[in-house]
């Protein structure tokens, strides 16, 4: 379930939803989830600098992606990533995230704070998705329910 | 000639068929031409009706379907068959006509640039084939043969922009919740009909189950020879027990039934329009012939023979000429229907309105129907015009006069 900020209502997220569009931008729920590319990928390193690794992802045998391939520039130092191209099934690029800022929240782990997510099927056509605000901790059950989703939770 | 016996004038009438051969000829002609117009328009309404039928139980539905009354009302898996034994064992009953499992459920499907919903139909590949025609109709590719593997219209392929060996996924949330799967798309079917080419997906009847959890099917559909899908469908609804239930595909088509329906009553007025035109032709014909022999009319009449006599030689004669024009048309009319009925050579000509077509639930194959009742229909149309042609020259023998109709110019 997501709010829907427009409706100021909560709605129910089918599985298929993953894929489609947050609030009509660029970014997909998978791409907020980001558990897709452990799940149904097998890395491979393909190339590397002093600085970063790429590791090129393929589909596991019929893994729900309709993606050909993602590519991701891992950063050396801290292992974090830095872009994810996801490309199409004939190796054209589709879509790429591009982070550039992390926050460091424990010792060696780390939050993305701030990453653009680029079509790359319509110039021009980009989302910066900014986290301005963040509290780590446990979130309460409660905090997930429909109620607490569309009056805000405190905790 | 004067009390000259039935056999006489009969024998007259048919003498002077032959007599003027020139207006035997066009008369019959004319007959000829109405009778077949008459048995190639119904043979056409008819062959209509048909085709949509074919069609629907062929591509889009099958030509008897046996489900859960449940799921007639509601088509989602839930209401599906968790295993058809007792669906198996009603159709060993009612004669084993050759069936197939399906599992129909609605999901979506994602490509790299877009996603649709759709209805997937999940089926046993080898299974379908006695049901379908859409197995051979892969325009590109193949059929499918193993799990993993989906086949789509070619439209809908387009609108996803996916082809043959990208990877589709196909996600739902049934009785086993949340599911999602990669397919391999193996197969584009060019049907020809807007509902498979624009919508269709199949994929395998395991890879269904996986993602809806129905271990069964939601339904089985089972042959039947075209025209026989009730029958079929009576027999096999009472071998089976209670919770299931047989419909042929006439009942399943919903508003398509009222339209072909609705069509065929609309066609009843055109039809007997066309009778009209056509016993105007006979009867005009036949008015024009009478006048042309008034002269040799005045002669019979001085020889003796008596009005009434006349008036019935002369109805005989038309009789007898309608009568073979009508056996030329139903020769002509029927080996016309036969041949379309048996070769696809209107399918193709309506093929030409484009869309419309296959909108209508048409394939690009259309036959004529074949029916004894088109002989009574062109019959009908033959002596309602024969009746009006007879009443205008019988009266006018009754009341020629020999002298005035000696001297007609």
């Amino acid at each position: 379930m997501g709010l829907q900020p427009r409706l100021g209502r909560v709605l129910r997220l089918p599985p298929s939803g993953r894929n489609s569009r947050f609030l009509g931008s660029d970014v997909s729920y998978a791409d907020l989830s980001g558990r897709d590319l452990e799940d149904y990928y097998q890395p491979q390193a393909r190339d590397a600098d002093e600085n970063t690794i790429l590791l090129e992802l393929t589909p596991k045998p019929r893994a729900p992606t309709p993606w050909g391939k993602v590519t991701l520039t891992v950063e050396k130092k801290r292992v974090l990533p830095q872009k994810i191209v996801y490309y199409d099934q004939r190796g054209n690029p589709v879509k790429e995230v591009v982070i550039s800022g992390f926050a460091e929240y424990a010792p060696g782990r780390y939050l993305i704070t701030a990453s653009e997510v680029r079509d790359l099927l319509n110039q021009g056509w980009r989302t910066r998705f900014e986290v301005s605000d963040w509290k780590v901790g446990p979130v309460p059950d409660g905090c997930f329910s429909q109620s607490a989703l569309e009056r805000g939770c405190r905790y | 000639m004067k009390g000259a016996t039935a056999m006489t004038t009969a024998r007259l009438a048919w003498r002077n068929v032959w007599r003027h051969r020139q207006r035997t000829y066009l008369l019959a002609a004319v007959v000829a031409y109405a009778s077949v117009a008459t048995i190639f328009y119904w043979s056409m309404i008819d062959g209509y009706k048909l085709s949509v039928l074919e069609a629907h139980a062929r591509y889009v539905l099958a030509p008897v379907t046996v489900a859960r009354t449940a799921w007639f009302a509601d088509p989602d898996p839930e209401n599906g068959m968790s295993d058809t034994d007792q669906a198996l064992a009603a159709l060993t009953s009612a004669g084993s006509p050759p069936y197939a499992p399906r599992l129909r459920f609605a999901g979506l499907l994602t490509s790299p640039y877009l996603s649709e919903t759709a209805f997937l139909r999940g089926v046993d590949p080898v299974a379908e084939a006695a049901v379908s025609r859409v197995p051979a109709r892969i325009g590109k590719g193949r059929w499918l043969a193993a799990p993993g593997e989906v086949v789509l219209g070619y439209k809908l392929a387009e609108r996803l922009d996916v082809r043959l060996g990208e990877r589709l996924v196909v996600s739902t949330a049934a009785l086993a919740g949340p599911r999602s799967l990669g397919l391999e798309v193996v197969g584009l079917v060019h049907a020809r009909v807007s509902t498979v080419d624009d919508f269709g997906v199949y994929l395998h009847i395991d890879d269904a189950r996986y993602l809806t959890g129905l271990t069964g099917a939601t339904h089985l559909a089972v042959n039947a020879p075209l025209g026989h899908e009730q029958t079929l469908a009576r027999r096999l609804a009472k071998e089976l027990p209670a919770g299931l239930t047989a419909k042929p595909v006439w009942d399943l088509v919903g508003p398509i039934k009222t339209d072909v329906e609705a069509g065929k009553k609309l066609s009843l007025p055109i039809g007997l329009l066309l009778a009209l035109f056509a016993a105007l032709a006979v009867t005009s014909t036949l008015i024009v012939s009478v006048l042309e022999r008034t002269r040799e009319f005045g002669v019979i009449l001085a020889l003796g023979m008596d009005n009434a006599s006349l008036g019935w030689m002369i109805v005989l004669e038309a009789a007898f000429a309608t009568a073979v024009g009508w056996l030329l048309g139903l020769l002509l009319g029927y080996g016309l229907i036969y041949y379309t009925s048996t070769h696809n050579v209107l399918g193709p000509f309506f093929q030409l309105s484009g869309e419309v077509w296959s909108e209508a639930g048409l394939t690009e194959e259309f036959y004529t129907h074949l029916s004894p009742l088109y002989a009574f229909y062109s019959l009908i149309t033959v002596i309602v015009s024969a009746l009006a042609a007879f009443f205008f020259p019988a009266l006018r023998a009754r009341r020629l006069q020999a002298a005035a109709a000696l001297r007609w110019e």
